[in-house]
């Protein structure tokens, strides 16, 4: 998994704020939870239906005013629901209904690809190299 | 000089996340000047862990993650 930083503006308090972000170049937008999107004032636009893995689902598009490096980019993005109790690890008799660790999007956003598209071809090199370090966290031997 | 946020420590954290996720499984931590300098239990709000690490790293580089007691499979 890539994991990289950006900074997106808070309608709410008029500040840009740092987020951890998920590298996604399968996602066709930008993705994020609805109690962030709800913290942070982002405008409710129309909704649209994306595929999953396995169906449809209908989210709620949005504008994202994002800073990554010394740039400002101006992308789509897509809220998501996310049950509460999700957003942390799982419970011993949940332990064989859902991963362990919480929903990703619980302090994260996924970056996707058209974000990645807004990108220079060396900060897009340079994000992908980042999946070096992880290889460390690895056994070898495995 | 225009400070970019969480270059040098989200580097420090790829870096030292095996011995991270030893010292603290299923905590949020802040980095600022290659060192924990905040704990939380489990996943923190985003906008939470912003105002504390405005506070203390006061300027500096920082980043923020959530440090999985294992390795982050189970996505697809």
């Amino acid at each position: 998994m890539i994991l990289i930083d950006i900074e997106i503006y808070n309608h709410s308090k008029k500040r840009y704020e740092l987020f951890e972000a998920i590298v996604d170049t399968g996602a066709t937008f930008c993705a994020l939870a609805k109690h962030i999107a709800d913290e942070t004032g982002l405008p409710l636009h129309e909704s649209i239906h994306l595929w999953q893995v396995n169906g449809p689902l209908t989210l709620t598009k949005t504008k994202l005013k994002i800073r990554y490096g010394k740039s400002e980019h101006h992308v789509d993005g897509v809220i998501v629901h996310i049950a509460g109790n999700y957003l942390r690890p799982a419970t011993p008799d949940e332990k064989c209904k859902r991963p362990l660790t919480p929903h990703p999007l619980s302090s994260r956003i996924i970056i996707g690809k058209n974000f990645l598209e807004k990108l220079s071809e060396e900060e897009r090199k340079e994000i992908l190299s980042y999946l070096v370090p992880y290889h460390f966290d690895r056994d070898p031997n495995a | 000089m225009v400070i970019l946020l969480g270059v040098e420590s989200r580097k420090w954290i790829n870096e030292n996340l095996p011995k991270l996720r030893e010292k603290y499984p299923n905590k949020t931590i802040i980095v600022c000047d290659s060192k924990v300098v905040k704990v939380f239990d489990g996943t923190t709000d985003p906008i939470r862990v912003n105002e504390v690490a405005r506070e203390i790293c006061q300027g500096k580089d920082w980043s923020y993650t959530f440090v999985s007691k294992e390795e982050e499979e189970y996505i697809l």
